[in-house]
């Protein structure tokens, strides 16, 4: 339906909690109950109903919940630490085909649970030199080949996985913001604030492929929607634009589809056919997301100044 | 410099009893305005600590930085004290290899400091943490390759190499004190009682010391020069306009050896006044000192042409954009304030012999060590306003730095903790090395426990 | 389900945008744009092509590719974003001519198709015609599809061949029947490049298989055909051959580098680290023996005293 990210997202988040039935359980109705027991001893015998995604009520120890969120959480831990091996992502951006629509801003702060002005894809006005045509640049993480920010990390908690997404782990990192000032790109931002989720909310697992919830004191930025791809489909921004900007796929099979279209070419000749380029390659990042020259517009440069009206940001008045 | 103390003709006919009394009286001493600054650094101490503590719940959003300025007040306090600290090896293992003996009496000063400095140093890291309840990670899950690891280490190593450094030469002394304060509180005579360590100046002792000291200058050194190298790279090895530079490690180590001259300048007025050491720090250490104070900020000067004229000159795209700001821009009086009153004026005045007197001297050196931290502020901010892409689609305060009252406040009280360490060591230990002052103006006993 | 309403207004409003959105696919069907009025003079243009099985069907590949996105694939403006029913009657009580002004011109969201050909936007307009259709005004026939791979020489050829399935499960050639042929990627469909898309008089479309695709580890690929074509009900097939050249899916080397984990450290790098740390403190473990000595030195003068 219309609400396709929204219903992803959902979709998303339903298997999430469904992978176990009994956890899933956890998550849903004993994400309040485990805070209140957390404080009782290990070894209460005291059982607690809960209602399975299932719908069979079934009697667990809290302790046992307690044991399988960990179990859950170490196997997200590891299996996002991996990565898909065998792949390694591209995104192609075609430039002449943004009009600054933003969907892919919208679907993706809905999808990591991001404030309007927290942007892991920032759709920039650009104008290389005051001669040259001005033209919009959706800016997401490059995934680095030669990634300065995992350089920098002191603790491992930012890192590049085999599939070359350049991920993080929130419960490891330690909020030093040294990637943040290593990366040139401004591709990285930070949780300043406490974000504003319910009890319930912020006791959900944590999905190190969705980096949701998302913590105080952390970083967060783009992962190429990790989760998504996973399940083989299209990153949040990509399916989200409709324009056909976006161009997702795998070097190593040297294909790339597009959201909006659903085509698939090869990445190859794509970059070839229109010279696409990557930013600041004398930086020596290698980059894995490549532009295409904003020629042939499908859309006038149309000037916006604000994204947002000053006070429209709710929760930082700085 | 000269090694041969011009002090011996004002003071040169003290016997050692004189000097040992001189040296011990400060400690006797715990005077009604030494009360009121204890207590007025511990209500500083409390309010940063309250600030820091809402800090704690609230997140760093409580501060001024944001994405882009995503280190401010608090980064440039910690390079602040990294190059304070140095000064602990500057003066007593330099100018100690290089048998500069005039610094003798003002070495335990930069000792104190040092260790000051390195504490607040390693606060202020911890303090501009996102999650300090993580701070174990570092050793648990540390990256080698990171130069966080390497500051981690290397301020922990200098610590705890400040603090040795400070204790050894401290020994004879403390031996002193345990025979001699007898009227101490009982924790006082407690710690000369254990930190004394059984020492009784019998040759072999001595013997002993000399050569740990000796190695300990040694090493400082090594460890100093890393310690702010290592500091200066946290910025050098990022591709930043305005921090990947070459030779930010010697630019930090040179602007390093500044501050903490101009603090120890400062420390040795103040401890002068109110210990009445008039006759231990004179006229000719603070001209020897500054002196000093001339040498570093020329070297500094020099790199300071070196850091701004080459890519000034060559003017590429965003080093380009990013000193338009600095030196004609918005950053622009502070910068040429920093640049003017607290290094160009200061090698001027300093040039002339009155201004090396003792008060002049330290009002320069107010400047001096003020620039010095607004020099570490200008040099972590404003680069991070000149990234590879402009800066939309955020709030506009995103887009300058301006510290709020909790990063002031928790700032001041790491200030406080510094000067509350240096006072504390100064209450229970003497500021001037007497058995080393003793020696210098001639005495050669060796100082057998007084029983 | 994890409610959202206690999320940052941002993402609610977000939510309550797409809510609408819902709500106006279900009830209103977007209806709700500001008129565009047509000049007369494009209004009258009449439309030239004949909206047969061949246009209709380049129309169909057209409109996959440039208008679904948006108008969605039944044309209801439920795609990725707000835009106008193209099946309403307002919008189909429209002249061709003036539909194609509008895709001349664009407005707003919707970009302006003068680039491409008058023609090709005809059979567009031709197949959207067709979308307001009941789907019951065709029956639909069945069809098989399969594939055949011959190998000669340097040369690799691929032969989809369609037959149609009677009611009686007779099966003859379908002649003139589209065929998309294409290899399986983690996202999509490649679509494997041949000079007629449509089956000949046996029923076969033969493809020169180009040698540059990339398969699996083993240089497997799969290969799906399957009939596209408005006369029939979908059918497709999927084969997998070793045609592809190897994909080595070692994108990830085990060389050290300053950006891995401690397992691939930089060699130098920890040695230099871990030979300075050591070193530095063996020292500092020096001295606090020889201070150890200066305690015992003490002890042993002050019991000799």
């Amino acid at each position: 339906m219309k609400n396709k990210n929204q219903e992803n997202k959902n979709d998303s988040r339903r298997s999430f909690l469904k992978s176990s039935a009994l956890l899933g359980a956890g998550a849903i109705a004993g994400a309040g109950i485990l805070s209140s027991c957390s404080n009782e001893p290990e070894s209460s015998g005291e059982k607690i109903k809960l209602l399975t995604a299932s719908g069979e009520l079934v009697e667990v120890d809290p302790s046992q919940i307690k044991k399988l969120r960990k179990e859950k959480l170490s196997e997200l831990q590891e299996r996002g630490r991996e990565g898909l091996v065998g792949h390694h992502w591209t995104m192609v951006i075609d430039l002449s085909k943004c009009k600054n629509a933003r969907k892919c801003m919208a679907a993706c702060q809905g999808a990591h649970e991001l404030l309007p002005y927290q942007h892991h894809i920032n759709v920039l006005q650009m104008q290389d030199a005051k001669s040259t045509s001005p033209y919009y640049m959706p800016k997401p993480c490059y995934h680095c080949d030669n990634p300065p920010c995992t350089k920098v990390c002191p603790v491992n908690a930012t890192f590049k996985r085999k599939d070359g997404i350049v991920l993080i782990d929130n419960e490891r990192c330690i909020g030093c913001r040294f990637c943040v000032a290593a990366c040139p790109y401004s591709a990285r931002i930070f949780q300043w604030h406490e974000p504003d989720y319910t009890e319930e909310e912020r006791n959900r697992i944590y999905d190190i492929e969705l980096n949701v919830p998302q913590k105080k004191g952390t970083i967060s930025k783009c992962l190429f929607s990790a989760d998504r791809l996973r399940k083989g489909e299209l990153p949040y921004c990509v399916s989200a634009c409709p324009n056909g900007v976006y161009w997702f796929g795998d070097k190593l099979e040297d294909a790339v589809t597009n959201g909006t279209t659903k085509e698939t070419r090869k990445f190859s000749e794509l970059i070839k056919e229109n010279a696409g380029y990557t930013y600041f390659e004398d930086l020596g990042t290698k980059p894995q997301v490549y532009y295409l020259p904003p020629k042939n517009r499908t859309f006038d440069y149309e000037p916006k100044k604000k994204f947002l009206e000053e006070g429209e940001y709710p929760e930082d008045k700085g | 410099m000269s090694a041969t103390p011009n002090s011996t003709s004002e003071s040169g006919n003290k016997t050692y009893e004189q000097i040992r009394e001189d040296l011990i009286r400060p400690l006797h001493n715990n005077s009604f305005w030494n009360q009121v600054w204890i207590r007025f650094l511990i209500i500083v101490i409390v309010l940063g600590a309250v600030a820091y503590g809402h800090q704690l719940i609230k997140g760093l959003g409580l501060t001024a930085m944001r994405d882009y300025s995503a280190w401010g007040m608090y980064i440039s306090n910690f390079v602040f004290w990294v190059a304070v600290s140095l000064i602990g090896s500057l003066i007593s293992a330099i100018l100690k290899l290089l048998t500069q003996n005039w610094a003798n009496p003002i070495s335990r000063i930069s000792e104190m400091i040092a260790l000051g400095a390195i504490t607040m140093a390693g606060a202020s890291i911890v303090i501009d943490m996102g999650r300090p309840d993580r701070v174990l990670n570092i050793p648990l899950h540390g990256r080698i390759q990171s130069p966080i690891v390497w500051d981690f280490f290397v301020v922990n190593t200098y610590l705890v190499i400040s603090a040795i450094l400070l204790y050894l030469p401290l020994i004879p002394d403390i031996a002193i004190l345990r025979d001699r304060m007898t009227k101490a509180p009982k924790w006082q005579r407690k710690i000369y009682e254990v930190l004394s360590i059984g020492w009784q100046g019998t040759q072999e002792q001595w013997r002993l010391l000399k050569k740990s000291i000796r190695i300990m200058i040694i090493l400082i050194l090594p460890v100093a020069f890393s310690i702010h190298t290592v500091t200066s790279w946290l910025f050098a090895v990022t591709l930043r306009t305005g921090w990947h530079s070459t030779i930010f490690g010697p630019y930090f180590v040179a602007g390093a050896f500044v501050a903490g001259s101009a603090a120890v300048v400062i420390a040795m007025y103040v401890f002068r006044k109110r210990l009445k050491l008039q006759d231990y720090l004179t006229d000719h250490h603070f001209n020897m000192m500054n002196k000093l104070v001339v040498l570093t900020l020329l070297i500094y000067l020099y790199f300071n042409i070196n850091e701004y004229l080459v890519p000034g000159y060559s003017w590429k795209r965003l080093d380009g954009d990013h000193l338009q700001e600095l030196l004609m821009g918005h950053e622009a009086p502070l910068f040429w304030m920093t640049q003017i009153l607290g290094m160009v004026l200061p090698i001027i005045l300093l040039l002339f012999k009155p201004m090396r007197k003792p008060l002049p001297s330290m009002v320069i050196a107010l400047f001096v060590l003020i620039g010095a931290w607004i020099k570490r502020f200008l040099i972590v901010i404003p680069t991070q306003f000149h990234p590879q892409f402009p800066i939309q689609n955020v709030p506009e305060h995103f887009t300058h730095y301006i510290p709020t009252y909790t990063e002031i406040a928790v700032s001041l009280a790491t200030l406080a903790g510094a000067l509350l360490i240096i006072t504390m060591l100064v209450r229970v230990f003497p500021v001037v090395p007497i058995w080393e002052e003793a020696h210098d103006r001639g005495i050669h006993k060796i100082f057998k426990a007084e029983k | 389900m994890v409610k959202m309403n206690h999320m940052k207004s941002g993402i609610f409003k977000i939510g309550s945008l797409l809510a609408a959105f819902l709500f106006v696919s279900f009830f209103g069907f977007a209806q709700d744009f500001a008129p565009w009025p047509v000049p007369d003079e494009a209004s009258v243009v009449k439309n030239p092509v004949e909206a047969n099985k061949t246009s209709l069907e380049a129309g169909k590949s057209l409109y996959t590719l440039q208008c679904k996105a948006c108008h969605g694939e039944t044309g209801r403006g439920d795609g990725l974003i707000k835009a106008a029913s193209l099946v309403s009657e307002n919008f189909q009580s429209q002249t061709d001519g003036a539909i194609l002004w509008k895709l001349h011109q664009g407005r707003g969201q919707m970009p302006s198709f003068k680039a491409l050909p008058d023609d090709q936007l005809w059979n567009v307009i031709n197949y959207v015609r067709s979308l307001s259709k009941k789907p019951e005004d065709i029956i639909m026939k069945n069809a098989v599809v399969s594939l055949f791979f011959n190998e000669k020489a340097e040369q690799k050829e691929l032969t989809a061949k369609v037959e149609q399935v009677n009611d009686n499960g007779e099966k003859l050639p379908a002649q003139g029947i589209k065929v998309n042929v294409g290899v399986q990627k983690y996202f999509g469909i490649l679509p494997i490049s041949s000079t007629s898309n449509y089956t000949s008089e046996n029923g076969e479309i033969n493809i020169v298989f180009p040698n540059n695709i990339i398969g699996d580890e083993n240089g497997e690929l799969t290969i799906i055909a399957s009939v596209d074509d408005m006369e029939f009900n979908p059918a497709r097939v999927s084969e997998n051959i070793s045609w592809g050249q190897i994909n080595p899916k070692d994108y990830w080397s085990e060389r050290r580098a300053l950006w891995k984990n401690n397992d691939y450290i930089p060699l130098w790098l920890l040695i230099s680290f871990t030979v300075g740390a050591i070193s530095v403190w063996l020292v500092i473990m020096y001295v606090a023996l020889l201070v150890r000595k200066i305690k015992i030195e003490g002890d042993k003068s002050g019991l000799s005293d």
